[in-house]
C-alpha cells in the first residue's frame, strides 16, 4: 500500500515527533534534576548532622572540662589544702619548742614560711579553677570580685554594672558559663586589646537578660581573624550551652563589644 | 585558775587532724579550755544544745559537710547570741568575709593564720566582743566605698545621744570597756549602760552586731 503524504502532513508529523521528543527530554531532565536535588539534600542533611555532632562534641568537651576543673579544685582544697593546714598547726608546736635554738630556729622559720606560701599557692590555683565565691554567692558577687582582682593588677580599669537579681540568672550552669565568658573575653582584652577600660553590664531587655562586655581597646577585623578564632569559638559554645544568642561588634580602632542574650 | 577568766572554746572543723592540732596548741595556754569539738554544723548544734555550759568562743570552719559553718552560724546567732564566733576558714575572699560579718561573726581568720594570732584573737574577742584584723577592716572599708557608699542613715540615729555616739565610735575602734571609760572620763558601769542602750536602740544582739550596724549606716568611721 502506498502512502502519499502531502508536504504539510510531513511537517505536522515531524512536528509531533519533535514535540514528543522534547517532552520526553523535559521529563528526563526534571527527573535527573530531582534526583540530583535529593542527593544534594541528603548531602546537606549529612553535613548538618556532622556539624551538630561536632558542636555536641565541643559542648560535651566543655562540660567535661568544667567537671574536671571542679574536681581538681575540690581535691586541691579538701585534700592538699586542709592537710597543709594541719601541717601548719602541727609544725607550729615544734617551732615553739625550738624557737630559741640556734641550730633549728632559723630552719623552723624557713619551713613555716614555705608552708604558708604553699598554702597560698594551693588556694590561689583552686580559686582560679573554680572561684568559691561563684559557688556560694553566685555570679554577681563573683564578677564583682573578679573586677576588683583585675583592677588591683593596675593594668586596666574594670567595672561591673547590673540591674538583675540572682533569680534572673537561672541556674548554676548559666552562672558558671557567663563567668567563664567574661573570664575568657577579659583574657583576650588583656592579651591583644591594649585597653584602658573594660565594662561588664547585666540588664534585662525584653524579657531576656543581656550580658554586655566591652573594652575601649584597639579592636580587630572580625572577618580576617582566624588566630583569635578559638576564644570566640569557646564563646559560641558557651552561649549555646545556655541556649542564648550572641553578637560581636568590633573594628580596628573601634574597641570591642560582645552582646549575649539569654 | 580563776574560773571567770577561763575561756571555754568550741571547735568545729571537718578535718579531725586540724581539730587535734588546734586543740594541742590551745591546751598549752592555761586560760583556754576546749569545751567541745564537732565535725560539722549539725553535730555542732547538737553538742552545744546538749552541753551544760555554753562555749564563750566558737572557732568555726565554713566548708563542712551535712551543714556548713555559714548555716550553723546563723542558727547559733539566733539561739545562743552570747557565743562569740571566730571564723577560721581557707576562704578569705570578700564575699565570704562580709557575709560572716553581717551574720555577726566576731572575728574572721584565714586557715593560714599564725596560731599565735588565733590565741590573740580568742582573747581579744572575749575582752571586746569582736576583733577585726587588718584584712577584715580592709574588706569593710572597700565595701563602704564600693557599691553602696551612702546607705541612707536610718531615722534611728536621731534617737542616739551624742554620748552614745562617742561610745559607739570607741567600740568600733576596738577599745575595751575600761579604755572607753578612761577616754570619756566616765565609769565603766556607765559605759556598760551606754552599750546596753545602744544594743536595744539599734536592735543588735551583741557588740559585733553593733559594730556592723554602725559601720554600715555610717554612724562610726573605721581606721
Amino acid at each position: 500500500m502506498e502512502i502519499n503524504l502531502q508536504p504539510t502532513e510531513i511537517i505536522v508529523f515531524a512536528g509531533i515527533g519533535i514535540l514528543i521528543m522534547v517532552a520526553l527530554a523535559l521529563v528526563m531532565v526534571s527527573y535527573a534534576n530531582r534526583a540530583q536535588r535529593r542527593i544534594l539534600t541528603q548531602h546537606m542533611e549529612a553535613q548538618a548532622a556532622e556539624l551538630r555532632h561536632q558542636q555536641d562534641l565541643l559542648q560535651r568537651n566543655m562540660i567535661v572540662q568544667e567537671e574536671e576543673r571542679q574536681r581538681i579544685a575540690a581535691q586541691l582544697h579538701d585534700d592538699i589544702g586542709s592537710k597543709l593546714g594541719v601541717l601548719h598547726l602541727t609544725f607550729h608546736r615544734l617551732r615553739r619548742t625550738e624557737a630559741q635554738s640556734e641550730q633549728y630556729g632559723p630552719m623552723c622559720e624557713e619551713i613555716t614560711g614555705l608552708i604558708a606560701r604553699t598554702l597560698d599557692t594551693t588556694r590561689r590555683i583552686s580559686h582560679e579553677l573554680l572561684p568559691p565565691t561563684l559557688e556560694d554567692f553566685g555570679l554577681l558577687e563573683a564578677l564583682q570580685e573578679f573586677c576588683e582582682g583585675i583592677r588591683k593588677t593596675g593594668t586596666v580599669e574594670m567595672q561591673l554594672e547590673h540591674s538583675v537579681s540572682r533569680t534572673d540568672l537561672r541556674d548554676a550552669t548559666t552562672e558558671l558559663n557567663l563567668f567563664r565568658i567574661v573570664q575568657e573575653l577579659t583574657s583576650n582584652t588583656l592579651k591583644y586589646a591594649n585597653a584602658r577600660l573594660i565594662t561588664v553590664q547585666l540588664h534585662k531587655n525584653e524579657g531576656k537578660v543581656q550580658l554586655r562586655y566591652c573594652d575601649n581597646g584597639q579592636g580587630f577585623d572580625l572577618e580576617n581573624t582566624r588566630s583569635k578564632g578559638l576564644g570566640l569559638k569557646n564563646l559560641e559554645n558557651r552561649v549555646r550551652i545556655i541556649a542564648g544568642d550572641w553578637k560581636i561588634n568590633t573594628r580596628p580602632g573601634q574597641g570591642f563589644e560582645a552582646l549575649i542574650n539569654f | 585558775m580563776d574560773n571567770t577568766l577561763l575561756i571555754n572554746i568550741a571547735l568545729a572543723d571537718d578535718e579531725a587532724l586540724f581539730r587535734r592540732g588546734m586543740r594541742l596548741i590551745l591546751e598549752d595556754y592555761p586560760d583556754l579550755r576546749i569545751l567541745l569539738e564537732a565535725a560539722n554544723g549539725h553535730d555542732l548544734l547538737a553538742r552545744i544544745r546538749a552541753s551544760d555550759e555554753l562555749p564563750d568562743v566558737l572557732l568555726l570552719d565554713l566548708k563542712m559537710p551535712v551543714m556548713s559553718g555559714i548555716e550553723a552560724a546563723e542558727i547559733i546567732r539566733r539561739e545562743f547570741p552570747s557565743v562569740l564566733i571566730v571564723v577560721v576558714s581557707s576562704h578569705i575572699s570578700k564575699a565570704f568575709i562580709l557575709n560572716m560579718i553581717e551574720i555577726g561573726a566576731a572575728a574572721y581568720l584565714g586557715k593560714n593564720a599564725d596560731p599565735d594570732e588565733v590565741v590573740e584573737t580568742i582573747r581579744m574577742v572575749r575582752d571586746k566582743g569582736f576583733y577585726y584584723n587588718a584584712a577584715v577592716m580592709e574588706v569593710i572599708r572597700e565595701n563602704m566605698m564600693g557599691v553602696n557608699p551612702a546607705k541612707p542613715q536610718r531615722t534611728i540615729e536621731t534617737e542616739i545621744t551624742n554620748r552614745e555616739k562617742e561610745v559607739l565610735q570607741l567600740i568600733c575602734e576596738q577599745c575595751t570597756t575600761q579604755e572607753i571609760a578612761d577616754k570619756l572620763y566616765i565609769s565603766s558601769r556607765t559605759v556598760d549602760g551606754h552599750r546596753n542602750n545602744l544594743l536595744s536602740k539599734l536592735g543588735c544582739r551583741n557588740t559585733a552586731g553593733l559594730v556592723v550596724y554602725a559601720l554600715q549606716n555610717g554612724l562610726a568611721r573605721v581606721g
